[in-house]
């Protein structure tokens, strides 16, 4: 029974246990005692018994709601350029930065470009293909984390660069006062840097969405 | 080549553009001209004399003001210190280098323009004493409109300043009269 149980925790090792799935396993765990008494009934011995049983179910990613088999070889390609793609885009944006003191952040767009360049050819290259089980709800779950995250880290951001710049005049009720071009620039550009941020989240859904594309049943349509 | 890959190869090419002209054309540019501008800031001929505009004052006393306004005209490079005697409204500047250093011609030069800049900026500046390791000036408000008229401020508006002191300071001859 003991052998049975850690080799059933051990299919479920990488599973996120929701009820469902806590369901499941017992369900598993159930069955695969069940098949070994039966199989011990019919005179087989105990250890041949339990490994026939163990055999019976090699995988469980199948039977999570949920899971998806995924063209691994595309989905890994089509997410490198899309990072490749994203980080371009990161580094065109950044480049305002320049003008400012903070153009170290668009030097580091430009290595980002480099680095995601040499992924995805690394990726084509290497031609890895063949199909897995990938979890949709565990893509959409990361999305909805990364953009909680960063709406939370912009919010802060934001904030404290508007506190930090017009608190003071908020404080003691003086009107606000933009003296000039250059100093709107300098007020504007504290809030474009955390903005920018936002190709994480957005890097994020697309990974979900060529998740999605990348199914078996895609593939076939 | 699938759409995407033709997506990417558009962007990257428009990204290497747009970095190369700003980092190898539009910044060096406007590097150029912040240190033409902060040249001619040292230099008594091509100085912009409007920048004295918001240092204009009827009264010596204020110390951060005299401070500001020899900070934005010639010589602002060389390390100095003030003393204001508000008693007889002079001032004494005590610049922290050698005139051999900084090349007599120069010095001689910058100093009768500061000297009027200052003059015309602060009304009742009576005169102004410039020490050196080992050497020092004097000019009195008398001197100088003597030489520029008066009054001073009148001689505020770029074209009468280029007129009447930058094209008269071009002659090393007329520099040399304060200097006798």
């Amino acid at each position: 029974m003991i052998e049975i149980k850690e080799y059933v925790d051990g299919l479920f090792r990488h599973q996120r246990l929701t009820p469902e799935v806590k369901d499941l396993k017992e369900e598993i765990l159930s069955n695969m005692l069940a098949k070994r008494d039966d199989l011990i009934a019919q005179g087989l011995d105990a250890d041949s018994a339990t490994e026939k049983a163990k055999e019976s179910l090699p995988a469980i990613d199948y039977l999570i709601d949920g899971n998806q088999l995924t063209d691994i070889g595309k989905y890994h390609m089509e997410c490198a350029q899309t990072l490749l793609l994203n980080s371009i885009l990161f580094w065109i944006f950044s480049m305002p930065l320049l003008f400012t003191g903070y153009a170290l952040f668009s030097y580091m767009a430009l290595a980002l470009v480099a680095l995601s360049g040499c992924t995805c050819l690394w990726r084509k290259n290497r031609n890895t293909g063949g199909f897995v089980f990938l979890s949709v709800t565990a893509g959409k779950r990361r999305k909805k984390i990364a953009w909680l995250v960063w709406t939370l880290f912009f919010l802060v951001a934001a904030g404290t660069m508007a506190a930090l710049t017009f608190g003071s005049d908020i404080w003691f009720g003086r009107p606000l006062t933009i003296s000039g071009p250059y100093q709107l620039a300098n007020i504007a550009v504290r809030f474009y840097l955390p903005l920018l941020t936002i190709i994480i989240p957005i890097t994020f859904s697309n990974f979900s969405k060529i998740l999605q594309k990348c199914g078996k049943e895609q593939e076939n349509e | 080549m699938n759409k995407k890959s033709k997506v990417i190869i558009g962007l990257l090419a428009i990204a290497v553009v747009l970095f190369c002209a700003i980092q190898f054309w539009i910044i060096p540019a406007n590097r150029a001209k912040e240190t033409e501008y902060a040249r001619s800031r040292t230099d008594a001929l091509t100085h912009d004399i409007s920048v004295i505009e918001t240092y204009r004052t009827p009264y010596i006393g204020n110390a951060s003001n005299t401070g500001g306004l020899f900070e934005v005209l010639p010589l602002n490079h060389i390390s100095k210190k003030f003393e204001i005697n508000s008693d007889n409204c002079t001032l004494t500047v005590n610049y922290l280098d050698t005139v051999w250093n900084i090349g007599e011609e120069k010095v001689q030069r910058d100093l009768v323009y500061n000297s009027v800049a200052a003059m015309a900026a602060i009304d009742n500046l009576t005169g102004i004493t410039y020490n050196f390791s080992g050497n020092s000036y004097s000019f009195t408000r008398k001197q100088i409109e003597n030489v520029f008229g008066t009054p001073l401020s009148n001689l505020l508006k770029q074209e009468n300043w280029s007129e009447e002191v930058q094209n008269k300071l071009k002659d090393m001859d007329f520099v040399g009269q304060f200097f006798k």
